[in-house]
C-alpha cells in the first residue's frame, strides 16, 4: 500500500526510527551534496542530482577496524570488536545506488563466503530509494540493467511530488517501515506513474554493452588498453566514488604493544595494488590496470556473480581529473578487432 | 590572440614538430567528452595534430606526463605555470632539456569548473569572445570568462611561459607580482585554533584518492611517503590525523617547488583547497631564500642547497 509523506514531516519520520538508529541521507556541505549522517544543524536536501560519494560506505566503510590485539606482559591478546549491527535508515538513495547494494550483496554475502562486517550493517538497514524525475546527461543507468525508477536493492521506492513524497513498499521490511504513514490517494500514485515513465525517456546517454563480456576476453592483448590509459593519472577518484567498486586492503596499525587490523578501500588504479611481497608487479603499466578495471566490472563480475558491476551513475566520468569516459571506452571495446592470443600466454 | 588562432598555431607547430623529427610525441589538449572539458592528448602522427585544441579549459598541468616519456623526444604545450614546472623538473634533473621541444602558450587563465552548472545538466559550453555560453538542459546561462577563473589563475603573475622553444601566440600581459600570497592575509592575526579548524574542515573531506598527487608534476617519487612500509609513516585510513598529515607532508615536500598551477585543486573530486598551506610554505621559502619557483634555471633548488650565508632561521 503506497503512502504519502509531507517533506516538512520527513525529519519527524526519520526520528521515529528511534535514537539508536543511524540515519543517512543527502546533506549539502559547502556546495557539495554528500550521502552521510547529518551533523548537528544539518538537514536532508532534495535539491540534488546525485550525491558526490556513493552510499556503499554505509555497509562497506572506507576504513573499518576488524579487530584489535595487544601484548600484555607475556600474553598476546586479541579483542573482538564485534560487528556493527546498529539499525540504519538510508533515506534518499538514487535507484542506481540502491542497485549497487544488490550487486555488492552478491560478493559480500553468498553461499561460499559471508563478510560479517558487511552483513551485519546490511541486514539491519532499511533502504528508501528516491526515483530520479530529472536524470543527468551523464547517467546511463538504462544501459546497465537499471533505470531512474529502478527498484533493485531497495526496500521502499520514493517519488518526489514537490511538497510531498510518495512511498511505495517493495518488500515486507519496506511495508513495516512505512506502516505508520497515511495512505496515498489514487491521484498521487497516478502522478508517480507519469513521472516515472517520462524519466525513463529522459535518459539521454546510452551505451550498448551487448556482447561486451565475450569481447573483453577476445581483446585481452589488444593495444587499445595502452591508448585508453595514456592520460590516466592512476589516482583512485573513479574507484572510490564508484557505487560498486569494492576492492580493499587489510593493514595493521600498531603503536608499541597495541595494534588493530584495519580494512581500507584500495584501488586497482594504484600501481601498488598488485605489488607482490617479492617485489614483482604483474601490472606495471597503466593500460594493464585500466584493462583490469573494465574487465572486472564488465566481464569477471558477470561471470562470477551474474551481473555487470556498473550502475551507470556517471560519477567516474564527471570526477575524473582528465575526463576519461567509460562510455567512450566501452564503445571502443565493442568495435575493437579480436586479437589472437599468443601461444604460451 | 583569440583561442581559435592559438589552436591553429598549436596545430601548425605540432604538425611541424612531428614531421621534422623535433618530437616523436606532442603532449597537448583535445576536446573532452563532457562540455567545457579538455583531455590531455598525445599526438604521434602529424595528421592527428588537428585534434589539438586550446581554450580556457586547460586545467591539467601537462608537465606531469613528462616522466612517462623519458628517453624519447617530446613536444609539450606549456602555459605559464606548466613551463615553470618544467624549469623546476629540469633543475631536479628529472627531464633532459635536449629531449624537450616546448611549445609555449601564453595563458589568460583557466575556468573554474566548480563555478559552472552541474555537468549532469549541461548540454554544451562554448566560448564567445569574453563570454562562456552554457546551454543547460533547461535554459541558458552566460558567464564572463574573466569572472569565473580559477583562484590561482586570478592571482597568477607569470601568464607567459618562462621557457620555450617556440611560442604559439603573442605574449599577454603578466599579472601582479606576488599576488599568490595575498590569500595569506586572510588568516593573519587569527588565533591558531581558528586557522587549524579551517584547515581541518578542508582536509576532513579527503578520500585519499591521491588525485592531487598524481596531477602534480612535482610528485614523482617512485614510492610516495604514504605508501612506504618499514617504516610506515602514516595510516592509510580515514583517521583525521592521517588526513591532516598526508596533506601537510605533501605540501612540505613541495616547498620551493610548487608553481601554484592549481592542477591539484582542479583534480580533487572533493574540492579541497590546499593552496593556502602551499602558499604559506612557498612564501616562507621566498622570504627565507629569495627564491621563486621555476623562474631561474641557473638557480639551484633552495632546499637542496646549502650556502655559507644561510642563517639558522632560514635553515630551521
Amino acid at each position: 500500500m503506497a503512502k504519502l509523506l509531507e517533506k516538512s514531516k520527513v525529519d519527524e519520520f526519520l526520528k521515529s526510527f528511534g535514537e539508536d538508529a543511524l540515519v543517512l541521507c543527502p546533506v549539502e556541505r559547502e556546495g557539495i551534496v554528500f550521502f552521510d549522517v547529518p551533523s548537528e544543524g544539518e538537514s536532508i536536501t532534495f535539491d540534488f542530482a546525485n550525491t558526490k560519494n556513493a552510499p556503499k560506505a554505509a555497509f562497506f566503510p572506507q576504513s573499518e577496524c576488524m579487530y584489535k590485539y595487544g601484548r600484555k606482559g607475556d600474553v598476546f591478546e586479541m579483542t573482538d570488536t564485534g560487528y556493527d549491527d546498529k539499525p540504519r535508515v538510508l533515506f534518499g538513495v538514487r535507484p542506481c545506488d540502491a542497485k549497487s547494494f544488490d550487486i555488492l550483496d552478491r560478493l559480500f554475502v553468498n553461499k561460499e563466503f559471508v563478510d560479517p562486517y558487511y552483513q551485519a550493517k546490511r541486514n539491519s538497514s532499511t533502504v528508501f530509494a528516491l526515483g530520479c524525475s530529472e536524470p543527468c546527461r551523464t547517467c546511463f543507468c538504462t544501459s546497465v540493467d537499471c533505470g531512474p525508477f529502478g527498484t533493485d536493492g531497495a526496500d521502499v521506492i520514493m517519488t518526489d511530488l514537490g511538497e510531498k513524497l510518495l512511498l511505495e513498499p517493495l518488500n515486507e521490511k519496506g511495508e513495516k517501515a512505512i506502516a505508520s504513514l497515511p495512505d496515498a490517494p489514487e491521484g498521487e500514485i497516478k502522478k508517480k506513474e507519469t513521472i516515472a515513465s517520462e524519466a525513463e525517456g529522459k535518459i539521454a546517454s546510452k551505451v550498448d554493452i551487448e556482447g561486451i563480456p565475450e569481447k573483453l576476453w577476445e581483446i585481452f592483448d589488444h593495444p587499445i588498453w595502452e591508448e585508453v590509459a595514456e592520460r590516466c593519472l592512476g589516482c583512485g577518484a573513479c574507484t572510490y566514488l564508484c557505487p560498486t567498486c569494492h576492492c580493499f586492503d587489510i593493514q595493521d596499525e600498531v603503536m608499541k604493544s597495541d595494534g588493530k587490523r584495519v580494512r581500507n578501500w584500495d584501488s586497482c588504479m594504484f600501481p601498488l595494488f598488485t605489488l607482490h611481497g617479492s617485489g614483482h608487479n604483474p601490472r606495471t603499466k597503466q593500460g594493464e590496470r585500466w584493462r583490469q578495471r573494465l574487465q572486472h566490472k564488465f566481464n569477471y563480475y558477470v561471470e562470477n556473480f551474474g551481473c555487470t558491476a556498473c550502475v551507470g551513475c556517471g560519477r567516474c566520468i564527471v570526477n575524473c581529473p582528465v575526463n576519461i569516459d567509460i562510455r567512450e571506452i566501452l564503445g571502443k571495446v565493442k568495435n575493437a578487432e579480436k586479437v589472437a592470443v599468443e601461444e604460451g600466454k | 590572440m583569440g583561442y581559435e588562432e592559438t589552436t591553429s598555431k598549436i596545430r601548425e607547430l605540432a604538425k611541424e614538430a612531428l614531421e621534422s623529427g623535433k618530437a616523436e610525441v606532442v603532449i597537448g589538449f583535445a576536446e573532452g567528452s563532457l562540455p567545457g572539458r579538455y583531455v590531455p592528448a598525445f599526438i604521434t602522427n602529424a595528421e592527428d595534430a588537428n585534434k589539438l585544441v586550446w581554450g580556457p579549459f586547460t586545467e591539467n598541468n601537462l608537465a606531469r606526463y613528462l616522466k612517462d616519456f623519458k628517453g624519447g623526444k617530446v613536444a609539450i604545450c606549456a602555459k605559464g605555470c606548466d613551463s615553470r614546472s618544467i624549469v623546476a623538473l629540469l633543475k631536479e634533473k628529472q627531464v633532459d632539456r635536449d629531449s624537450l621541444y616546448i611549445i609555449g602558450v601564453p595563458c589568460s587563465g583557466v575556468v573554474d569548473r566548480t563555478k559552472l552548472p552541474d555537468a549532469g545538466f549541461v548540454n554544451s559550453v562554448s566560448v564567445n569572445g569574453d563570454t562562456l555560453k552554457v546551454k543547460k538542459t533547461v535554459g541558458e546561462e552566460d558567464f564572463s570568462i574573466a569572472g569565473i577563473l580559477r583562484p590561482n589563475c586570478v592571482v597568477c603573475e607569470h601568464h607567459n611561459p618562462v621557457i620555450s622553444d617556440v611560442m604559439a601566440g603573442e605574449p599577454v600581459e603578466d599579472g601582479p607580482v606576488d599576488a599568490r600570497y595575498a590569500m595569506l592575509e586572510e588568516s593573519e592575526g587569527k588565533p591558531d585554533e581558528e586557522r587549524w579548524a579551517e584547515f581541518e574542515k578542508n582536509t576532513s573531506r579527503c578520500i585519499r584518492c591521491y588525485a592531487c598527487r598524481e596531477a602534480c608534476p612535482m610528485c614523482y617519487c617512485p614510492t610516495c611517503f604514504v605508501d612506504n612500509w618499514q617504516p610506515k609513516w602514516i595510516g592509510a585510513g580515514q583517521e583525521q590525523s592521517d588526513l591532516d598529515v598526508f596533506q601537510i607532508v605533501r605540501c612540505y615536500h613541495l616547498a620551493g617547488r610548487c608553481t601554484d598551477c592549481g592542477a591539484c585543486v582542479s583534480a580533487c573530486p572533493m574540492n579541497i583547497d590546499i593552496r593556502r598551506l602551499l602558499s604559506r610554505i612557498e612564501k616562507s621559502v621566498k622570504d627565507s631564500f629569495g627564491h621563486e619557483v621555476g623562474i631561474n634555471l641557473e638557480e639551484p633548488p633552495p632546499l637542496n642547497t646549502f650556502s655559507q650565508e644561510d642563517t639558522l632561521e632560514q635553515v630551521v
